[in-house]
């Protein structure tokens, strides 16, 4: 078998957010007591310091706040060149994740994207990103 | 207490620096610390206090049977890569300061480049919260510092208006410093704009120049009081400020989350302190030595 992606660890404080998107969603964290949305996720709510929380499941909308394109070094498990953007989620909190669907030379700030499932040859899913229809 | 003028810098030790050490990271850790013992004209077995990065493969009580150090009354680490360098500083002036340890050397000795280099990756089954927090980039393939920072590098350039030229800049000017200093990899070699511009683009905006040499060594820092540094061998550098900071929100490299992206407000608040404490300004400084691992 080819080589495959870093997987990750497997936490208290992160395995379900792995599970929600093996299960088709981007989830993002929210504080059960005050509700505010925080991502990466934490066991405890950094404005109320709650330790309850729930989950909601993002639109999956938003808009480029900064990309890369990963040249060197390149390893195995990843296609390059590797588009790596930082996605504005209309929710409000923001995270890592990867363009696909898109020639690195288009990709724009503030370019709307939207949410795809991406799974791997050996079954891993995770979520990336799309341009958004009209965007290009 | 103010640990204003309480300590200062007695001794430095260096070894070589290469690509290729062909050494044990624990010999390079006793090299340095003995060059500096010979620098500020102190017996190994006077070392009392070790400090080093987290990131130091090599465990204090190894280096101290390895110099022939005293017994150790004080000992520590500090985190996040590189930027432990004056962390280790504050915590051996500290020491210093309250009798803890009256001879104490800072040290970081890496095979950086034969040995483990940076951005191999994590593995395995432990979890911590640090391995977690690596895992939201490296599952992305965001495996090197460069991948983290170009993020912020080019948004920076974006808004401000931060043109290729502008690091190039940058990358020419710390290039000219090491031209003349024998123990630097780039000595004597100069760099044009054009072999900036012309090398390969790495992580997007940044090319083969934007980045800092990989490099195996080691360098040591032998601390002690002020008053006992005025009878040793070199004239020594009494340190008037030191600090660490880290800010709300801050993330080991990749602070991405806080509203304002383009700032580094840890930077600021180490600066401000440090100025405070040692009753210095900006306008008071004509020399500075600046880390950074990137142009941007």
């Amino acid at each position: 078998m080819d080589a495959t992606r870093i997987k990750p660890p497997l936490g208290h404080d992160n395995a379900w957010w792995w599970e929600m998107a093996a299960d088709g969603k981007l989830g993002i964290q929210r504080c059960a007591r005050c509700e505010v949305l925080r991502h990466p996720p934490r066991p405890m709510c950094g404005e109320c310091r709650s330790l309850e929380w729930d989950t909601v499941e993002a639109s999956g909308k938003g808009t480029i706040c900064s990309f890369t394109v990963l040249r060197h070094p390149q390893f195995p498990g990843y296609q390059y060149p590797l588009i790596i953007v930082l996605v504005d989620l209309e929710e409000g909190t923001r995270l890592t994740s990867q363009l696909m669907d898109c020639e690195p030379e288009d990709v724009r700030f503030d370019m709307p994207v939207t949410m795809k499932i991406h799974e791997d040859p050996d079954g891993f899913k995770l979520p990336v990103f799309v341009p958004a229809e009209g965007a290009q | 207490m103010s640990l204003r003028n309480q300590a200062a810098i007695a001794g430095i030790g260096l070894t070589e620096f290469s690509k290729n050490s062909g050494v044990s990271e624990l010999s390079l850790a006793a090299q340095c610390i003995t060059a500096a013992c010979d620098d500020a004209g102190i017996s190994p077995s006077e070392i009392d206090g070790l400090v080093s990065y987290t990131l130091d493969s090599t465990d204090e009580i190894e280096v101290a049977r390895a110099v022939g150090a005293g017994d150790l009354s004080f000992f520590s680490r500090i985190n996040y890569g590189g930027g432990a360098a004056v962390g280790t500083i504050l915590q051996a002036v500290m020491a210093v300061a309250t009798g803890q340890a009256s001879t104490v050397v800072c040290w970081r000795a890496m095979n950086g480049r034969s040995g483990q280099r940076m951005g191999q990756g994590v593995s395995g089954n432990i979890i911590s919260s640090d391995l977690i927090h690596w895992s939201w980039y490296m599952a992305y393939g965001m495996l090197t510092p460069g991948s983290w920072i170009a993020l912020i590098a080019n948004k920076y350039m974006d808004t401000y208006g931060v043109t290729r030229e502008d690091l190039g800049r940058v990358a020419i000017s710390q290039r000219n410093y090491a031209l003349n200093n024998p123990r630097a990899f780039g000595y004597g070699k100069p760099l044009t704009m054009e072999d900036y511009l012309g090398s390969k683009m790495i992580a997007d905006p940044l090319c083969l120049y934007d980045f800092c040499q990989e490099t195996d060594g080691g360098c040591a820092i032998l601390i002690t009081s002020a008053e006992r540094a005025k009878d040793l061998r070199q004239k020594p550098a009494v340190i008037r400020g030191v600090t660490q900071a880290s800010t709300q929100g801050q993330e080991q490299m990749t602070s991405y989350y806080r509203s304002e992206l383009l700032s580094l407000p840890e930077m600021e608040m180490a600066a401000r302190r440090v100025y405070d404490m040692a009753g210095l300004g900006p306008d008071d400084i004509d020399a500075a030595c600046l880390y950074d691992a990137f142009t941007s």
